[in-house]
């Protein structure tokens, strides 16, 4: 009885130093993400200014879930002593480190004309208009657009970039499965007709 | 004492061991495709630094200052989809187009070119985790879309529309063309 006693005891102020030492961490040592961090006021400086012509005809918006995880190598005994990898590879399916990326964004299709790149001919009753392949213009992605849906260990810019990289080439890469190019140039030619007013006939053809 | 002991590497390990489960990642959204008609004339590539300082609450021991620089790609023209019937006449060789106001046709903030230039965490602050990076890029955007409003693009996109659609109608074969603006508040994207 006594015994019992004494363990409750000691379960009793052990929990207390435990308590007092993970309250210790909540407040000195974990990090803190408050709300209201706001940013000083820079000015905007503006780096480069170009002419272009591009028309974009097809606009496809989609997200995209980009995971990325590292687990723990090696079963060795050390691994033992280290619950923080015990929990993990228990309880967490053996995952070290995770980022899971969500980002939103455009893909633009059109052709490109800022290079004065069209040719024109003439007939009697016809018109030519020679355009440029339909291509990709913009992959528009942005912070705002992008959430970051769990990040687990510590991450580099450098992993960060990797993945939003992966995700801007995922967005082209499904909207390229629809095969929007065609649709493209369908667009360009309709477009180009509501454009050009006359009583000839209008032939609208891309370069292969 | 053997239960002292063994109770608090129990505790321990307990406290050690407090880490965030792992979430699956959630499924993605559906596409969807529009037709659009967008004349994009002017591309301005715009700068900015974030610069922050987190002195942290009283009881924070240390603080973390941080200094990224960000780009963004922002163009803008007009949207031909808004050119109405009657927009477009032609009078012998003469062809007159009423375009509709310039606007922001793109705005990107490319991932490559955000970088973080200085890092600086004292005491027992953690450092800048990869979620806060994002909140502030968030804010840097926000600041971009603001300010950029008193920069000449639309007026820009406006003159380079006009130069252009005078080049792409002489080549049709008028010999004159005369190119208007609705006039309208900037807006943004």
């Amino acid at each position: 009885m006594t015994d019992l006693v004494r363990l409750l005891k000691n379960l009793v102020v052990l929990l207390i130093i435990g308590g007092v030492g993970y309250v210790i961490y909540l407040f000195f040592f974990k990090a803190s993400e408050k709300e209201g961090l706001k940013i000083d006021e820079t000015p905007i400086h503006v780096e480069s200014i170009r002419s272009i012509a591009e028309i974009s005809t097809v606009n496809y918006k989609d997200e995209v879930v980009m995971d990325s995880v590292i687990r723990h190598k090696g079963n060795s005994t050390w691994s033992w002593f280290d619950s923080r990898q015990m929990y993990d590879k228990y309880l967490n399916s053996n995952i070290k480190r995770r980022l899971t990326l969500i980002v939103r964004g455009e893909v633009r299709f059109g052709v490109d004309l800022s290079e004065s790149n069209f040719a024109t001919r003439q007939t009697e009753d016809s018109i030519f208009i020679q355009l440029p392949k339909p291509k990709v213009l913009d992959v528009v992605v942005s912070p705002s657009k992008t959430e970051v849906f769990q990040e687990q260990g510590k991450w580099s810019d450098r992993e960060r970039k990797t993945l939003e990289v992966k995700a801007k080439a995922k967005l082209v890469e499904n909207a390229m499965d629809l095969d929007l190019n065609s649709k493209t140039e369908k667009n360009m030619r309709r477009l180009m007709k509501q454009m050009i007013i006359t009583d000839k006939k209008v032939i609208i053809s891309f370069d292969k | 004492m053997r239960y002292s002991v063994f109770i608090f590497l129990f505790i321990s390990a307990l406290f050690s061991s407090c880490g965030e489960k792992t979430k699956e990642p959630p499924k993605a959204d559906v596409y969807e495709v529009k037709d659009i008609g967008l004349l994009s004339t002017s591309e301005y590539t715009i700068g900015k630094i974030i610069k922050l300082t987190d002195e942290g609450e009283w009881y924070a021991l240390g603080d973390r200052k941080i200094l990224m620089s960000c780009k963004a790609k922002i163009k803008a023209g007009v949207d031909l989809k808004k050119i109405k019937e009657g927009d477009i006449t032609v009078k012998g060789n003469t062809i007159t187009i009423v375009l509709p106001p310039a606007e922001y046709t793109s705005f990107t903030m490319d991932p490559k070119l955000t970088h973080t230039e200085m890092e600086s965490v004292s005491g027992l602050r953690q450092s800048f985790s990869q979620s806060e990076k994002y909140k502030y890029m968030r804010q840097a955007e926000k600041s971009i879309r603001r300010d950029m409003n008193d920069t000449n693009i639309l007026k820009d996109a406006e003159t380079n529309a006009a130069m252009f659609l005078e080049d792409f109608y002489e080549q049709m074969g008028f010999e004159e063309v005369i190119v208007k603006h609705e006039k309208s508040g900037p807006k943004d994207d």
